[in-house]
Parts: C-alpha cells; structure tokens; sequence
C-alpha cells in the first residue's frame, strides 16, 4: 500500500522538497554523463584513426598467367577493346526454370559471336576469339553488383576443386567500372579472390558489354567452338545449374536441357 | 579522417549504440522484476534527464553521416535509403525543439517516425544479406542491394541506420518513462494532457 501510496504522490513522499533536491542532483550529473559521452566518441574516434592508418593490404599469391596474378599487378582498371564482328542484340529474359535462353526465346542463338581484343590489369593482351575452336563460357562482372562478389567465388571453388571440363574455357570481362562504387578496384577483388579465369578490362563505355548484349549482372555467354552462341544467361546461376550447363557445353549438348 | 576511418567510427558509434540499447534492456528487465538499488536509480535518472538531447545528438549524426555518404563520397542513395532519410530528417529538428523546451512528451510524434525507419533499415539490411529474395541480376544502376560499408563484418549502412533508430526510440522511451514517473511540464507552457498519476485511484 506505501507503495501505490508513493506512486500517486507527485511529491515523492512525505518530503515536498525531494523533487527539488533530485533536480539538484540532477543538474550535477549531467555534466558528467554528456562529458563522458564526449570522451567515448573522442576514443572512438581515435580508435578509428589508428586502425585504418595501421591496415595494409596484404593478399594472397596467385598462380602466374591467371586472372588474379594480373589483377595483383594491376597498372589499369579499364583499357581500350576492339570488336571484331556483328554486335549481339540484347538477352531477352529466359523462359522458364532454366537461368539460360534458348534457341526459342534467344534471336542470338547460332549467332557468331564478335572477337574482343583488350587488355587485361597488367596491361597483358587478351583476345576473347570465339572461333579458335575451344567453347568458352564469357562472363561479364561488375565489381559493385553484389551477385557478381556472391557466384565469382562460388565459380572459382568450382574451378578449384577440378570441375571444369576440358577444353571448355572460361574468361571474364570486368565493366561498369565506377570508382564512386563499392568494391573498387576491381583488380583488388579479382585478385583476393584469386580468381582464375583471364579478365579482360572493358572501357569506360561498356564497349565488350554492349558487344556481347549485356543486360544486368553477372552476364554469361556460352559459344561452341566455331564461335557461335549457344546459350545466355544473366544472374545470379547456382553452382549445380552453372557446372550443368558447362558440362553440356563440353559435350555439345544443348544448354536449356542440360542445365 | 581518411574515407575508412570516418566509416569504421560509425561503426564504432553503432556498436555502443547498441550496448547502451542492451543495456537498456536489461536495467528495464530488471526493474520490472527485482527493483533498482539507489546506485542504478541514479544512473537510469541521470541518463532519463539527457535522454533528449541524445536522441538529437543520434538524429543529428545519423543525418550527418548520410549526407556524408552521398554527397562526400558519392554513393548513390537507393529507393529505400531514401525512404529512411524521410524518416530520419526530421528528426533532426523536432527533437532539437523538443530537448530545448524540455518536451518530453515529444516521443508521441518522434517514436512512430523512428519506429517506421527501423522497419526500413531491417528490410533493407535483409534485402543486402540476401539478394537473391528480391533479385538475382544487377542492373547498371545502384540497386537497394548494393553494400557500399561492410565494417566488423555486420554493419552496413543501412545496419547503422537501424542502430540509429532503435537507439532514439529508446532514449525517447526513456524519456517518457520520466515523463510519466515525475509528471515535468514543457518550460515554456503546460500542456493540456492529463497525468494519469495525478488521477485520484
């Protein structure tokens, strides 16, 4: 009963002038709590300086002649591409379950696919010739699309652990480059990730992109070795429907039933 | 303050926003069931008397560091970005209002403001963590699902705006658990609400 009695009482209790003296001793308190507040932030911040200013960049190694070892030994982010060849008009969205188009939905199927001739990181020259007789898979990654940072590893492991079908080969074009976007540089994140495949630099215009019909991010071209178009996909693919659709370009199968 | 140092000490601030949020918590936890001894009643006092100009000081360097991502760095706001600066904003000036007159009963217009842009940060933050619920391509422009700051491997920047909402919605709920424990009038007038404590039992 005292107290609900003590709850009612405006005053706090018997003393009238407990509100006044708690004020009191609130007014002395604040000081401390608001300049106590000031030095945590004061830490933080110091924190802060220090560990960013005492990070360096350490990565891995990378095996030569790979993607990853020209990205270490990036000179450049974008380099100028010629395209050999017709232009792809751009992917239509597939049809069905299948991340891949096909021959029904996709003008581009038996199409020849343009020769690209860039460079990659390094500056090292890198030829995307479709016809040299080996099928490729071609994909295009931007290096701020959070698919991309998700099936690049999810590829590379794949590649890793000896999956990749011989005589199919796979090579990377990095565009959209943008240095206000995430994940920039490029190279840096081709080479943390130790990525494999050969990366070819697009311009600043998308050149390789627009070539090939990009339409969002990731973007693959499958070619057979004459180099026609076999099959297109853009998206995010899962691993067992991407490693499908390889082993079906490996063997010359159609892509849409194999994956 | 290099572009990294200036993110990881928001992060930083996120992270003791959130202690001081778990903290709440469990001195709340506690009240209710045990009781406060005199030492913790002077700690929850102290903090309920500068509850307001600390959610403005929150709002303040919330709006702050958006306005640094965007306009200093450039990143691209996304739809729902924008919609947590909707939330955000304001915020700025009514609790600045709120705390120079002393208004606790401020946390009727502030805490729907603040509660709906943590509903936004959390969906955004999910639509981060798992694109593929959303989409499964990039397209050329900035998506909601891009992550621009990835700091302690939890804080992104919609992470930090739901720390930011979340910690101003507290210290508002502080700020009205004085409000109805001590029945304190605005300096500059009184209100025409009535106190439920001074309503005869």
């Amino acid at each position: 009963m005292t107290g609900s009695t003590h709850k009612r009482d405006p005053h706090g209790g018997a003393d009238p002038y407990s509100k006044l003296a708690e004020a009191q001793s609130a007014r002395k308190r604040t000081p401390w709590i608001i300049g106590g507040a000031a030095v945590v932030v004061l830490i933080l911040a110091l924190i802060a300086v220090l560990v960013t200013t005492s990070s360096d960049d350490s990565s891995g190694t990378a095996a030569a002649g790979t993607g990853a070892a020209a990205a270490k030994d990036a000179k450049q982010e974008t380099a100028k591409v010629e395209v050999k060849g017709a232009s792809l008009v751009q992917m239509p969205s597939p049809a069905g379950d299948s991340p891949f188009t096909s021959a029904s939905t996709d003008p581009a199927i038996g199409r020849q696919a343009p020769t690209l001739v860039g460079e990659s990181f390094d500056r090292s020259k890198v030829t995307i010739d479709p016809t040299d007789g080996i099928p490729k898979v071609i994909m295009f990654v931007a290096h701020w699309c959070p698919h991309c940072q998700r099936e690049v590893p999810l590829i590379q492991k794949w590649i890793a652990a000896g999956n990749l079908p011989k005589g199919v080969e796979i090579v990377t074009v990095s565009t959209a480059v943008a240095d206000d976007r995430p994940n920039y540089p490029p190279s840096a994140w081709i080479a943390k990730e130790g990525w494999q495949p050969k990366v070819m630099a697009d311009d600043g215009d998308g050149t390789a992109a627009q070539a090939y019909g990009l339409p969002g991010f990731p973007y693959f071209v499958m070619t057979n070795g004459k180099g026609e178009v076999v099959a297109r996909g853009s998206g995010e693919v899962p691993i067992d429907q991407f490693a499908a659709a390889v082993d079906a370009l490996a063997k010359g199968q159609p892509i849409s039933a194999g994956a | 303050m290099s572009n990294d140092a200036v993110s990881l000490f928001l992060a930083l601030l996120a992270v003791v926003g959130l202690v001081f949020v778990a903290a709440t918590v469990v001195v709340a936890l506690v009240a209710r069931t045990a009781g406060l001894g005199p030492k913790l009643v002077s700690v929850r006092d102290g903090v309920e008397d500068v509850a307001l100009p600390f959610a403005w000081a929150v709002a303040t360097t919330c709006t702050i560091g958006s306005l640094y991502m965007s306009e200093v760095r450039h990143f691209t706001p996304c739809v729902l970005c924008w919609y947590q600066r909707i939330c955000m904003y304001p915020l700025v000036v009514v609790l600045a209002i709120a705390a120079l007159r002393r208004d606790r009963g401020v946390w009727r217009y502030a805490l729907p403001l603040a509660a709906i842009g943590a509903c936004i940060s959390t969906y955004h933050y999910l639509h981060e963590r798992f694109p593929d619920a959303v989409s499964t391509a990039c397209d050329l422009n900035a998506s909601c699902a891009t992550v621009w700051i990835w700091e302690l491997h939890f804080l992104s920047i919609p992470a930090m705006a739901w720390v930011g909402f979340v910690l101003i919605a507290t210290l508002l709920l502080l700020a009205r658990a004085a409000d109805r424990r001590t029945p304190a009038r605005p300096l500059h007038g009184p209100t025409n609400d009535p106190d439920p404590e001074e309503v005869p039992a």
